[in-house]
């Protein structure tokens, strides 16, 4: 179970916050570019023939000889893609089911919310594509199939590459909202988080394991990378440790920086159990759901 | 800076396998990561096909360097040149006599001493001489600054004389061909010229502050005609204004007199004054308002002997001789009652017998307990009397020839007039009782013909009747103070300052008696209780009151040290201790743990970055 019920209880009332209007042709409850039924009134423009005649404002029509017909706002649905990053690097330090767990939160919410979910995962089936696209719903009813569909997924043990991945998955449509849950410790993360420009709005969840965050005391040690294979020469010392830190603040800063260019927002998740309450604190706090 | 093993410094190749082992890519454990994206900076990245890697300079690897550095630096031994007095091996020898208690000049001396002593680097022998009465090797052949320093440091002044030349010559008893000593007099060049002068490979470091003083150069109690008990007291002046001085007498520790004295300048004023003193008194004259340079010869010590022996009797041969000397004694009478047991005896010749009393024995058959008869020796003359010993005082018996003698073996007598190896007069101690044995029999020699044979016998005669008082006579400080081996108990002296010392059954003299005042000396029985107590006074010798300086001649050119303008300090010691130093902070950084974990942010979260790049908190 991705989403614990209390939680599921507690994220019911929320949906997400899109960036701007949607151009959904779908309703919802986000604001379209297009005019609408919602009781939210706009403005008023002249009568064209093959109007709807019961917008015809009457009193004006009256008082000013021309017919006017009222316009209202109109509410269509969000699309949201939820990109789920499965490389090697995410089989470490509980980051792959606190990756499901924040994939399944957002899905969730989306879903409550009455917008339409579109599941991906990266890198693709067996290695052999970039991405690969999932399950789509739009109502709750969809949840147990989708949910069975992250809860299906494993690590794939293909080097992760984001630029391509998630080239393939903005191919797919751009106006979307994105949530992209991953650990970005790609060489090419820069280029995968330009990718994501022109996405309406959405998330980068940058999800790091506690022993990323705060490295164990190892000694003198060799380090291989298990997703590329390099090994790297360490040895435990106190500027090594320092210099980690610093390389890790400053990540997370350009992380940060390169996510908002993007027009996405940028939230560290530490990997652990409580993985999804938190960062649906988070969220909550920085008025992405409402 | 120079260095003693200049070798050594090939050491420094060390450091390249240093270096090499910093490049060379070691064996490690190998730890799986999710990417080395956030190790790029800490770590280093490795090819495959190279077996190195690049150099990093590293605080670890600079200290390492440093270390090894100052390692090969002290085994190369650096030193610097200085200029020093210090020769291969230096004899400091100090003055400890009374003429250096005049203000200034014993401290200034110990000193300069010490200023030498601070010179050495464990390169350069020192060995120190107290020149006193007694000369004596404080510290030989050291190479400790710090020892050398601690026996200066613990020499004090005394109130006797010094034997500079007795000194010198123990200087020079530590000199050997293959290590020749320079000799460095710390002293203000004593009374009379040396024999030994001008003083071959020496050099006289002259202290010659002066002052007024005065001094109390005699002080001696007698008894005069009516029977009344006198002080009599003499006080010098050396070079103080002729002004009163008032010496103050106490007696048994309560002042009984004061005396006013004026000597002019360079003169002695004397006075008598009435004690009221008794048998055993002991006399205290100290100058109250002197205020001079050598406070030491201010004070005066003397007592009033106990009673003598008035019966003696004569057992054995009698001897016309030996009953003239004893009428000839107006305390003595001479009794041959054998009903009246005497209070001393004299036993010529034959067997001595169960010994209860004081006893003066004469060539006895067998010899006394303690002296073993091994031969007999004929045609002897008196060629050796011992210095200081106070029966002799004023006896000179070098015109004495024995024709036989015995030839006794003893550990427990003490000689006092030997012909060669033989003793001829011996002092001593039976069943607790004074004793003096003569080895010879006085009809087979001329001693009782001698002018010296009436004061000998008197005085030997006093000294044996005289246990409670042996050896009041004052003498000059630093004169041994003479002591009867018993050989059955212990001998404990205490001196002026308090301190107490025991010393064994068999010894003969007590030497450390510099300090002027009044030694008590306690003779303890086998079960270490006080069988008898005796008292011995040294006063400060007068011919140091002066205290004139005077230069000691030494031979230019031969101070060994002077032909070397310097001398090496080698640093090597302090560059180890800077390699050990750097080598435990070196330590302390490799082994230091990390610091705290420092988090990107508080808690799981990253600020959010909003989209036009501005956070939010």
């Amino acid at each position: 179970m991705l989403v614990s019920p209390g939680l599921r209880e507690k994220i019911g009332r929320f949906s997400l916050t899109g960036r701007g209007r949607v151009r959904s042709s779908r309703g919802g409850r986000h604001l379209s570019v297009h005019k609408g039924e919602s009781i939210d009134f706009v403005d008023f423009r002249e009568y064209t023939p093959g109007d709807d005649y019961r917008r015809i404002d009457h009193l004006l029509w009256a008082r000013l000889g021309t017919p006017l017909i009222r316009e209202f706002e109109a509410e269509r649905e969000l699309s949201v893609r939820v990109v789920v990053d499965r490389s090697p690097s995410m089989g470490f330090h509980q980051k792959h089911p606190a990756a499901l767990g924040l994939a399944g939160l957002i899905t969730y919410l989306a879903l409550a919310g009455g917008d339409r979910v579109e599941l991906w995962t990266l890198p693709g089936q067996g290695g052999r594509q970039a991405a690969t696209r999932g399950p789509t719903g739009r109502h709750l009813s969809s949840w147990p199939r989708l949910e069975a569909w992250l809860e299906g997924l494993g690590i794939e043990p293909a080097e992760g590459t984001l630029g391509p991945a998630l080239a393939a998955v903005m191919a797919s449509g751009r106006r979307r909202y994105t949530a992209l849950v991953s650990d970005l410790l790609v060489e090419d993360w820069r280029a995968g988080l330009d990718r994501l420009a022109g996405s309406a709005g959405g998330m980068v969840l940058h999800l790091l394991g506690s022993a990323e965050l705060d490295p164990q005391v190892l000694g003198d040690v060799r380090l291989r990378d298990a997703e590329t294979g390099e090994e790297s020469d360490f040895s435990g010392t106190v500027d090594a440790y320092d210099r980690y830190r610093s390389r890790l603040d400053d990540l997370c800063e350009q992380m940060a920086k390169r996510s908002a260019r993007s027009g996405l927002r940028y939230l560290l998740v530490e990997a652990g159990p409580d993985a999804s309450e938190r960062t649906f604190a988070g969220l909550a706090a920085a008025g992405m759901v409402r | 800076m120079s260095f003693l093993a200049p070798a050594a410094l090939g050491l420094a190749s060390l450091a390249l396998p240093l270096i090499a082992l910093y490049m060379l890519r070691s064996r490690r454990e190998r730890i799986e990561v999710s990417s080395l994206l956030l190790w790029e900076t800490a770590a280093d990245p490795l090819s495959a096909a190279r077996p190195w890697r690049r150099l990093k300079i590293t605080p670890l690897l600079l200290l390492q360097l440093a270390v090894l550095t100052a390692f090969v630096i002290s085994l190369a031994r650096p030193f610097g040149a200085e200029e020093a007095r210090l020769g291969a091996h230096t004899v400091l020898v100090m003055d400890v006599s009374g003429s250096m208690g005049m203000v200034g000049r014993f401290g200034r001396a110990q000193q300069e001493a010490l200023g030498w002593a601070e010179e050495m680097s464990g390169e350069q022998l020192v060995s120190v001489i107290e020149a006193g009465a007694l000369p004596r090797v404080v510290t030989a052949f050291s190479r400790e600054r710090e020892e050398v320093v601690a026996a200066i440091s613990a020499l004090e002044v005394t109130g006797g004389d010094a034997d500079l030349a007795e000194a010198i010559r123990l200087g020079r008893g530590l000199a050997t061909p293959e290590r020749p000593s320079d000799l460095v007099l710390f002293t203000d060049g004593g009374e009379a010229p040396l024999a030994a002068e001008p003083v071959a490979a020496a050099r006289h470091l002259p202290f010659d502050e002066t002052g007024p003083n005065w001094a109390i150069d005699a002080l001696s109690l007698d008894r005069d005609s009516a029977g009344v008990i006198r002080a009599f007291v003499s006080v010098a002046n050396h070079g103080a204004p002729a002004r009163p001085v008032t010496a103050e007498l106490e007696a048994d520790g309560k002042v009984v007199s004061h005396l006013e004295l004026s000597p002019a300048p360079g003169e002695t004023d004397r006075a008598t004054v009435p004690v009221p003193v008794g048998p055993g008194s002991v006399v205290v004259a100290r100058l109250v308002d002197s205020e001079d340079s050598l406070p030491l010869d201010d004070q005066a010590w003397a007592a009033l002997p106990v009673p003598t022996v008035s019966v003696v009797r004569v057992e054995g041969v009698q001897s016309p001789f030996l009953s003239a000397l004893i009428r000839s004694i107006p305390d003595l009478t001479e009794t041959d009652d054998p009903q009246a047991p005497p209070e001393l005896s004299v036993i010529n010749r034959g067997d001595p017998g169960e010994i209860d009393r004081p006893s003066w024995l004469i060539r006895t058959d067998p010899p006394p307990p303690g002296l073993r008869l091994t031969g007999l020796a004929t045609n002897l003359g008196v060629t050796w009397q011992r210095p200081g010993e106070p029966v002799l005082d004023d006896v000179s018996l070098a015109g004495t020839a024995v024709a036989e003698a015995q030839v006794v073996a003893t550990d427990l007598w003490l000689p006092v007039v030997r012909s060669g190896d033989v003793p001829l007069v011996l002092l001593g101690r039976v069943n607790g009782h004074r004793a003096v044995y003569f080895t010879f029999d006085m009809a087979h020699s001329n001693l009782v013909v001698q002018m010296a044979f009436p004061l000998l016998g008197a005085k030997l005669l006093e000294w044996l009747g005289g246990e409670a008082a042996g050896g009041i006579h004052p003498s000059p400080a630093g004169v041994p103070i003479p002591l009867l081996a018993s050989g059955t108990g212990m001998v404990r002296v205490e001196s002026p300052d308090g301190e107490t010392v025991t010393l064994g059954a068999n010894v003969t003299s007590f030497g450390d008696s510099g300090t002027p005042g009044v030694y008590r000396v306690q003779y303890l029985n086998a079960d270490e209780q006080v069988g008898r107590s005796e008292l011995a006074i040294r006063n400060f010798s007068p011919s140091e009151s002066a205290a004139r300086p005077r230069s000691i001649a030494v031979e230019p050119g031969s101070f060994i040290s002077d032909q070397r303008s310097e001398t090496i300090r080698e640093w090597g010691l302090w560059v180890a201790a800077l390699a050990a130093s750097l080598m435990i902070l070196e330590w302390w950084l490799a082994l230091r743990r990390p610091k705290a974990s420092r988090r990107p942010t508080a808690g799981s979260m990253m600020p959010w970055v909003t989209p036009s790049g501005r956070r939010r908190a």
